[in-house]
């Protein structure tokens, strides 16, 4: 009784310090590896900070990671993480002013008992001079230009080049004789679209050209428009057209206006022109969305015919189903170069089918390499030859890809 | 010079731009954003020009009483009517964007909501009735691809209903029936058995599996949209992409000159 | 033959007027019409669905009134079922003539809540109501007891204490009454019995107290104060009676849900929002002030939002994803026109979104899922009638032809 007394007093006191012990010398392991390092391609004000969690992730309550300007600190806190987390993108402006900072991730557990890592650094965010995703772009805009320019030479040299007929600019004089014929008007709209879309820039060349022929014929050319600049850039235009023509006296700005910067008003007022004044020829050439159709219809109940040209793939359906003739996206780029056969524009045509070719090869490159690696993936079973092949053409693929897509 | 000057800016213009995609170094990298808040700059003061051809135009056919003055006069009254709501709506909260002139009188929104927005709503549902007199007078089947546009618009408009299907896919297959009689009497026999036939197989088909037929219908939609029609989206794409790219080439390099008046 | 000829190029206005009845015969007569519900739309369902009670979503109106009929269903749709489900509401929006509709929307679904549970609301404050009544009686119990215990007599200075009790009470109930707002006009009525209650009691103890108590004993008065601060208690009682009511059975802006109103500049504000929404919204739509909207004051960022619808008939959802869901995670749901949805399905797929409404049949079908028939659902009907309409016409046009081709070249 007694020695079982003197034993309990004995051994209740070391297992006390034994187990604050237990909970002292089980200590958390820090995060290992930290990594930092600038940001690449950016503007130079952020750095990525990395590092592999610790061991003791489950004990771990949350992660803060700390920045300094020289080893010794002082450290402050920029921020903390409280799910595991392996990566962080310091992108303060303070960094802008390209000195060292230092880091340096603490863990903390359960009671706040605390465990740091070592410090990395020095880290300079520096800005690049030049985006490395980008590079696929520049390579394919240097081919490119590279390719127009070259056909512009060759179109110089020879002056028969050829190119394929283009139904809807074919018709264009036809269809300015036939307005005439019928003693109506042409009404020629540019959608909804603004001088900086290069469809309306495309649509004032044919604007040109069917304005020459309208001064020629002596028939009234109507312009409604959605965008004053291109209001003004068509007056120009016509005005041009109609000297050329030695018809200056029969110009009439007022047939050239603004209706509305509104959707649907300009559609509306489109329309009740028509509707007024039957054309009987209907140009719709340019950007177009949800009106197309309504213009198309309306032109088409009036009696007119109609040549329509747009980029915008959503309207093109429409045009095709309810216009008599439609220019399909680059057709409409080409309408200068068709109209004019001026070489340099000639030329820079042909680069454009060039240029598709090579964008079409490389798709169809692409895609088998990759089709094949899934293929080779999914059947190489224990053959060793043919998984080591499907591992080389799923990197192919990978790196491929990588090269292509930019950010 | 007037000829070139445009010429120079628009080439320095582009060729900066260009440059600046690819450098992300400060200044150039936020650049491009800049240029984009000058150009909407400029866009808003460019109104201004559209509204003095719009005032001069109805102005003049109002002052001497041309044919359908009226409706000059009505613009007229439009265009001012509601910049006097977004002026009074500015000048009691400071915004002409403010909700609450929802349910005021003469607010900004007000005129928004009860005039704008049915004229557009209108003007849109046109469309429906457009659609149907375009698909009637355009979707014939006169020829192979003709016939083809044809069955893809009826077999896409069947998986998007929600009821009638099955008279509806009955129907179609009547439409191939008699498409294959005709061409059979017109001596192309090959067409014709092969329309004839698919027409055929597709009503027993729809016969026999009603329910699957309902169950089908819309993913046999889904697969037309998403399969073939987005192959030949992406192919127009691509080109209009690349037609673009040359555009705009040939307007940096001063070979495009449309834009400025003199050729 | 003629008649065949005619079928080939039938008059436009018949059309046109054909197409008038596919639309409207279906629309004046509802026909309840069966359809699978797709798996876009039920997931976008249950996302929501899952939420639990308090969680906040935010709204983003990103279509205007041309995309109206498609989107306004869905966005009606989706708030009525964050109410049901005890949802707090975020709306904002990137095209500032479509926030009015979002708004219209919001305050819509909130009156249609109240409506809908105005009789539990009733009930909840005729319960406080008599629960005050009953302590107003057992007050007038003690009061009466004491005075009849004391023999008092009845001075002026018990006069103060009733008169201070009264306005005191009726202080506290007219700055609850501010302090709800305009969707509880109810509050108000029952406000006005409590008041009215309270005064008949008070005057008819007035009149029995004057009939001949006097006070002699400070001990009257202590027990009265006693009385008086039980009063209190249970007046107190009653406003956070009328509160947890209102709570449960209403809702109320600033409480239930915000409309942080419009600011410019798209990606800009869906980068900004990750950090802080005040950031960009340091006031609603009614240039109220953040901070005093009840519901923001534990919402600061995408940590705090549940969920995140956009309606859009553009380009729009593909932002949200593109910052706020790949940068910060956020759940997105869409809801767009049918001419953008197909547009979005790669992102389904691949799980950027949680659910997609896809034009007036994604409404109609997360209409019948939340089981309350709107303007989707009547709609449905239609498209499908205009839908067959086009589809005979095609037909008949077609095989008119082919009649008079076959006539012609018999002719030849």
């Amino acid at each position: 009784m007694v020695l079982a007394c003197l034993l309990s007093v004995i051994f209740t006191q070391p297992v006390a310090t034994m187990q604050a012990e237990a909970i002292q010398t089980v200590a958390l392991r820090p995060v290992a590896n930290l990594d930092a390092t600038d940001t690449p391609n950016d503007a130079g004000q952020s750095i990525d900070i990395s590092w592999e969690l610790s061991p003791d992730s489950a004990r771990i309550r949350r992660y803060e990671v700390y920045r300094a300007e020289s080893t010794e600190g002082p450290f402050e806190k920029i921020v903390e993480f409280l799910i595991p987390t392996t990566s962080y993108t310091d992108a303060d402006t303070l960094l802008r002013n390209k000195k060292d900072y230092y880091y340096r991730v603490d863990v903390v557990g359960k009671l706040e008992s605390r465990a740091s890592s070592k410090i990395a650094g020095p880290a300079i965010a520096k800005p690049q001079w030049f985006n490395r995703n980008r590079l696929a772009v520049l390579v394919f805009a240097l081919i490119y230009g590279g390719l127009v320019i070259l056909y512009i030479e060759f179109a110089k040299r020879d002056r028969g080049m050829f190119v394929r007929r283009i139904a809807g600019l074919d018709a264009i004089d036809e269809a300015v004789g036939r307005s005439t014929e019928m003693g109506k008007p042409i009404l020629f709209s540019f959608g909804i679209g603004y001088l900086t879309d290069v469809a309306t820039l495309a649509a004032l060349s044919i604007l040109r050209r069917v304005a020459k022929r309208a001064a020629q014929y002596e028939t009234r050319i109507l312009v409604p428009n959605y965008d004053p600049i291109v209001m003004t850039a068509a007056q120009e235009t016509v005005k041009q057209a109609f000297s050329e023509a030695g018809r200056p006296d029969l110009y009439r700005e007022s047939d050239i206006t603004f209706l509305t910067a509104d959707q649907f008003g300009y559609a509306a007022g489109v329309d009740g022109i028509m509707l007024r004044e039957k054309p009987g020829t209907v140009f719709l050439q340019g950007v177009f969305y949800a009106e197309a159709l309504i213009l198309a219809e309306t032109a088409h109940s009036v009696g007119a015919i109609q040549i329509a040209g747009t980029n915008m793939a959503t309207q093109l359906p429409f045009f095709i189903a309810a216009c008599d003739y439609t220019l399909i996206g680059e057709e409409l780029f080409a309408a200068s170069a068709y109209l004019d056969r001026d070489p340099q524009l000639l030329g820079s045509l042909k680069s454009e089918d060039m240029a598709k070719i090579i964008t079409v090869a490389i798709i169809a490159v692409v895609s088998i390499v990759g089709t094949v690696g899934a293929i080779l993936a999914s059947v190489s079973g224990k053959n060793e030859i043919l998984l080591s092949i499907g591992e080389f053409v799923n990197d192919l693929f990978e790196t491929l890809k990588g090269f292509l897509t930019t950010s | 010079m007037k000829r070139t000057l445009p010429l120079i800016i628009t080439f320095l213009a582009g060729v900066f731009v260009v440059v600046t995609f690819f450098i992300p170094r400060e200044p150039f990298g936020s650049l491009e954003q800049r240029m984009l808040v000058w150009a909407s700059i400029l866009g808003g003061f460019t109104l201004l020009l559209g509204i003095d051809s719009l005032i001069k135009h109805h102005g003049r056919k109002l002052a001497r009483r041309e044919k359908d003055w009226f409706y000059s006069l009505v613009t007229l009254l439009g265009l001012f009517g509601t910049l006097a709501a977004g002026i009074v709506t500015w000048a009691k909260y400071g915004t002409p964007l403010e909700l609450a002139s929802l349910n005021e009188v003469g607010g900004f929104f007000w005129v928004y909501k009860w005039v704008m927005v049915p004229l557009q709503g209108t003007m849109f549902a046109l469309l429906a009735f457009f659609i149907a007199s375009a698909a009637y007078r355009a979707f014939r089947a006169r020829t192979f691809d003709a016939t083809l546009l044809l069955i893809a618009a009826i077999l896409v408009m069947i998986g998007r209903l929600s009821m009638g299907v099955i008279p509806a896919t009955l129907v179609l297959a009547v439409l191939l029936v008699a498409a294959g009689i005709h061409r059979l009497l017109i001596r192309k026999p090959v067409f014709g058995a092969i329309l004839a036939v698919l027409g055929v197989g597709l009503g027993a088909l729809v016969l026999a599996f009603p329910q699957d037929a309902i169950r089908l219908a819309p993913q046999v939609q889904e697969w037309l949209m998403s399969v073939p029609q987005t192959a030949a989206r992406r192919g127009i794409l691509i080109g209009v992409t690349l037609g673009t790219i040359a555009m705009s080439i040939r307007i940096i390099l001063g070979i495009e000159r449309t834009y400025i008046s003199s050729t | 033959m003629k008649f065949i000829k005619w079928l080939t190029n039938i008059d436009r206005r018949i059309i046109f007027l054909l197409m008038i009845g596919a639309v409207l015969v279906p629309m004046l007569f509802t026909i309840p019409v069966p359809f699978e519900v797709g798996e876009p739309v039920q997931n976008a369902f249950n996302a929501i669905d899952s939420l639990k009670p308090g969680s906040v979503i935010m709204l983003s109106v990103d279509y205007d009134a041309t995309s109206y009929p498609e989107c306004q269903p869905m966005i009606v749709a989706i708030t009525d079922h964050a109410f049901r489900k005890d949802l707090r509401i975020i709306l904002l929006g990137h095209i500032p003539t479509g926030l009015p509709l979002g708004q219209e929307a919001l305050e819509r679904a909130a009156t249609e809540y109240n409506q809908s549970h105005k009789a539990e609301y009733r009930q909840a404050v005729k319960h406080a109501g008599e629960e005050l009544k009953r302590h107003t009686a057992g007050y007038q119990g003690s009061l009466k007891s004491a005075a009849a215990e004391f023999d008092q007599e009845y001075t002026p200075r018990h006069q103060e204490t009733l008169d201070g009790l009264v306005s005191d009470y009726l202080e506290k109930v007219d700055s609850a009454a501010v302090k709800f707002q305009k969707h509880t006009f109810e509050y108000w009525e029952a406000v006005k019995y409590a008041g009215e209650e309270f005064n008949r009691h008070a005057s008819e103890y007035q009149k029995r107290l004057e009939g001949g108590v006097r006070e002699k004993n400070p001990g009257y008065v202590r027990i009265l104060e006693r009385a008086a601060a039980e009063y209190d208690k249970h007046v107190t009682e009653y406003q956070e009676d009328l509160g947890h009511a209102a709570d449960q059975y209403l809702k109320r802006y600033g409480i239930d849900f915000v409309n942080l109103g419009y600011r410019p500049g798209v990606v800009a504000i869906i980068v900004g929002m990750g950090r802080e929404i005040r950031d960009f919204y340091r006031k609603d739509y009614q240039n109220i002030n953040v901070d005093s909207l009840h519901m923001m004051a534990d919402v600061h960022n995408y940590d705090d939002i549940a969920t995140l619808v956009s309606f859009a008939h553009g380009t729009a959802v593909e932002s949200w994803i593109a910052y706020a869901g790949a940068r910060f995670g956020q759940q997105i749901i869409g809801g767009v026109t049918g001419v953008v949805a197909p547009d979005l399905y790669p992102y389904l797929q691949s799980g950027q979104l949680a659910g997609l409404l896809g034009g007036l049949k994604g409404a109609s079908e997360y209409e019948s899922l939340i089981k309350k028939k709107g303007l989707a659902s009547r709609g449905m009907p239609a498209q499908s009638t205009a839908h067959i309409l086009v589809i005979l016409l095609i037909v008949i046009g077609s095989m008119a032809e082919f009649a008079l081709d076959i006539s012609k070249r018999r002719e030849t």
